[in-house]
């Protein structure tokens, strides 16, 4: 007997429908399998006649043919074990086949009947809910990523169930028994970030320029010597960054949901924060392999990617990075289909000032000028055109760390530094908490949500979020300069040797700057700090 | 020749070759070629200065004009991995004692050694850079610019022939001419192991007077040169120090009034605007970074790179590193 069971495979980190065909009958006792199938996909065979058995139900010797359409889309990973067993127990007419037309099953079988937890539930969901099936029956494990399909909101939703053991299955299709639906838990958007900016002593100026990076989404790179804090403030940049939003959320819960990277299987509030080592191959950083896997660089979407020592990476990783910065997507080419995966992080980068890390402390450095040049020669100038911010991390010296011991005692003083970097401070006053207190995650966040109102209003119906992303006319229509301010860039222009490129950097760091301070127009102080803030080639 | 064992066809046909006068003509006309001049000791081009040394060289090859003996001439020394410090001081030396019509000769190297050419050659000064490697050569090659410039308005000399590969070994013994050629030899930044120091040797074996820029103590990369001053070398912290030299050689300069105050190294304030100048008093030839001038002036960001920028843009300040300031044009 024939009969026709709906599943899901994962290209990129997209769902398709495909249909698990069978026919049971007459013919020598065997189990065969057609279309385009992975290996694990193969191996199904053992685990399905196995976990068919120990449910207890005995099959007949018999020839069965599982054919899964369409035949040209190659199918990878384990979630076909449990339509395949369906397949063969409608054919044989064990379960009745009337449900099964508006059902979606995925779920990986072991060989004692009961059903494991697969990858790439949640897009599954998505696809099956966009192809109009009424029902999904994933492995309990999956269930609360499958729940998240209720928080689309959408009205004609796709009701998500859950099973533990293959028996469960069989009840629920034969009438006997209902199965665990899942329900959408809201998650408390808690500030669960255990590390904060203020745990970071001094680095006042370093501080201040990450925040402006997030505000504005500019791609940074620190510069300092070994052991000054880079990693500690990058590590930190998620707890400023803005509360992910129910799309954002959704599309980075897919992505970890494809790539199998769900820790407890809820949707995810935190922004991901990515720090590949320098001997990641370019496969792995930009997505790849045969069947295509999400990369560095999708895992680091809506949230940052950290490449620590980077003049340490491979020549050709980096320039690879050069596409998908421009794009905020990457496209896997494989020989029959195009996988496009999102890329839309902030790039920070840490390098050291020259070799041995120490320049311009020469009673440490030894480098000459030409090993610093080669030392930072290791990044193109395109590579280096990517960042809009530079900014230098110095050592703290001993006398900083121990007057944070005294801070408590030294409020008053403590308040009046704070006050004189962060000039903007003030204009929080009526929140008492950001009040003289040094900065902390809290009140940098503050900051950061406040200039991206504003890029909000300022883009808005434009296709664009961020300063970042301002292109030549858009510069022109939103960072007006004044007769003066053109002055002085043009002037700077001239002295320090700019790119047209830098030039236009700048404009946008300073649009971000005057955003962050609240200024309607650029002022010279904030072009001065965003030109602070130039590209650091060489001498 | 034929009969002797060890050698082949190949080898006696060379030895035939090398005493005959095809070759000589090849090498003169190679040297024409690529404009380099040679002269040998009898020659009356050959600088009087080298011919007092004890191991002067037997040829040189050079490219513009020889430096004259007639003239005073410093070679100033110092260390590649210089601090900012030592290149500013460097520069401001010889952009001074080429206004005062002195020669001044180094090493070509990167650091003290350019700093040194450069200074000289903006003050429009004569400068002569001795070379360890042949003289078509332009090692290092970064220096291209300057070299470039040298053998149009002053000279690069070697004792190597053309083509010469610049090998370790060749460095310290064209120390000898740089020191030979000079009447004081200025020494800036010299660690404590540096190759400075063995020009120093040199110059003293040769009788030449030594003047030593001195360092903070502590300072690894000026080690050397407190050590020299501790064992008796002149200190050296203004150009017009270089006076009582040129009196006792006896020698011309191309300036008559020696003394002059505006040669004077200056870290005093100018007549800038108040927080300007407080942001600029603040800073030296150490570089400091944005975040310590800022809270040594207890200013805000916008307001200190505002500051910074001007500076910069007036040529009295220049970063040299990623947010870290030093001041030029001392």
């Amino acid at each position: 007997m024939y009969s026709e069971v709906f599943s899901m495979t994962l290209l990129g980190i997209e769902s398709v429908v495909v249909k698990v065909e069978t026919d049971a009958g007459m013919g020598l006792p065997c189990f065969e399998m057609s279309g385009y199938l992975a290996a694990q996909v193969r191996e199904a065979r053992e685990r399905v006649r196995v976990a068919i058995r120990n449910s207890g139900i005995d099959l007949k010797p018999q020839k069965i043919v599982v054919n899964i359409s369409p035949a040209d889309i190659r199918k990878a990973g384990t979630g076909f074990d449990l339509p395949i067993a369906l397949g063969i127990l409608a054919a044989n007419g064990a379960v009745s086949q009337e449900l099964l037309k508006d059902t979606v099953l995925i779920g990986e079988l072991s060989l004692d009947g009961s059903i494991n937890g697969i990858a790439g539930v949640l897009s599954s969901a998505i696809a099956a809910r966009n192809n109009g099936f009424s029902r999904m029956i994933i492995p309990c494990a999956n269930l609360a990523e499958g729940a998240i399909i209720e928080a689309l909101g959408e009205e004609e939703n796709i009701e998500v169930l859950g099973a533990d053991k293959l028996v469960e299955v069989i009840d629920y299709f034969n009438g006997k028994t209902s199965l665990k639906k899942a329900f959408f838990k809201q998650p408390e958007h808690s500030e669960e970030y255990e590390l904060d900016f203020a745990d970071i002593i001094g680095q006042e100026v370093a501080k201040r320029a990450t925040m402006i990076a997030v505000a504005g989404m500019h791609n940074i790179m620190y510069i300092g010597a070994p052991g000054s804090g880079k990693t500690m403030l990058a590590k930190r940049i998620p707890t400023i960054m803005p509360d992910l939003t129910n799309e954002e959320a959704i599309e980075l819960t897919s992505i970890y949901s494809a790539a199998g990277k769900l820790k407890n299987g809820g949707i995810m509030t935190k922004r991901p924060f990515r720090e590949p080592h320098h001997s990641i191959t370019s496969a792995a950083l930009l997505g790849g392999g045969r069947i295509p896997y999400p990369g560095e660089i999708t895992l680091a979407s809506k949230g940052v990617l950290f490449l620590d020592e980077f003049t340490e990476f491979p020549l050709g990783i980096m320039e690879a990075l050069r596409q998908p910065l421009e794009d905020r997507k990457i496209c896997v080419c494989r020989l029959g289909k195009d996988y496009v995966y999102p890329a839309d992080f902030m790039l920070v980068a840490a390098i050291n000032p020259c070799k041995c890390g120490f320049y311009p402390d020469r009673s440490r450095c030894r480098c000459n000028e030409q090993d610093i040049g080669r030392y930072l020669g290791r990044i193109s100038g395109p590579m280096w055109d990517r960042f809009d911010m530079n900014v230098l991390i110095e050592k703290v010296n001993v006398e900083q760390i121990t007057n944070i011991k005294n801070v408590k005692d030294e409020k008053h003083q403590v308040g009046e530094k704070a006050n004189v970097i962060w000039k903007e401070m003030p204009a929080v006053e009526n929140d008492a908490l950001y009040k003289n207190t040094k900065p902390d995650s809290a009140a940098m966040k503050f900051m950061v949500l406040k200039a991206r109102e504003i890029q909000c209003r300022r883009f808005e119906g434009i296709g664009i979020n961020y300063n970042s992303q301002m292109e030549a006319g858009h510069i022109e229509k939103f960072c007006h300069l004044a007769k003066r301010e053109t002055e002085l860039i043009n002037n700077a222009y001239k002295r320090l040797g700019m790119t047209v490129r830098t030039y236009h950097k700048i404009i946008k760091v300073a649009r971000t700057i005057a955003d962050i301070e609240g200024e309607e127009d650029i002022g010279v102080r904030h072009l001065s700090e965003a030109i602070s803030y130039k590209n650091y080639v060489g001498r | 020749m034929d009969n002797i064992s060890g050698i082949n066809q190949e080898d006696v046909s060379n030895i035939c070759r090398s005493r005959g006068k095809a070759q000589l003509n090849e090498l003169v006309c190679a040297l024409n070629e690529k404009n380099i001049g040679f002269v040998h000791p009898g020659s009356p081009e050959y600088p009087e200065n080298l011919k007092n040394i004890y191991d002067f060289p037997t040829g040189l090859y050079y490219r513009g004009k020889l430096p004259d003996s007639a003239v005073f001439t410093v070679s100033v020394v110092g260390s590649r991995a210089c601090t900012d410090y030592g290149r500013q001081t460097a520069q401001k030396l010889c952009r001074e004692f080429s206004k005062m019509g002195i020669q001044v000769v180094s090493g070509l190297a990167v650091g003290i050694d350019g700093a040194a050419h450069k200074g000289s050659l903006e003050a429009g000064g004569y400068t002569c850079g001795v070379l360890g490697c042949g003289v078509d050569i332009c090692y290092p090659a970064v220096n291209i610019g300057l070299y470039d410039e040298m053998c149009k308005n002053g000279c690069v000399i070697s004792e190597y022939a053309i083509g010469t590969k610049p090998f370790p070994w060749q460095f310290p013994a064209r120390n000898r001419i740089i020191s030979g050629l000079a009447d004081a030899v200025v020494v800036i930044e010299a660690r404590k192991k540096s190759g400075s120091l063995i020009t120093v040797d040199q110059a003293l074996e040769q009788g030449k007077d030594v003047y030593v820029v001195p360092g903070r103590i502590g300072d690894e990369v000026s080690e050397g040169c407190n050590e020299l001053i501790k064992t008796g070398a002149f200190v050296m912290t203004e150009p017009d120090d270089i006076i009582e030299s040129i009196r006792v050689s006896g020698k011309k300069t191309g300036f008559s009034n020696l003394s002059n105050d505006s040669r004077k190294i200056n870290l005093s304030p100018n007549s800038l605007a108040t927080q300007k100048n407080m942001v600029y008093s603040g800073l030296n030839l150490y570089p400091k970074s944005l975040e310590v001038i800022m809270n040594e002036n207890r200013l805000d960001i916008g307001t200190v790179t505002e500051i910074l920028l001007s500076l910069q843009l007036e040529g009295l300040v220049q970063e040299v590193s990623k947010n870290c300031y030093v001041r030029i044009n001392i």
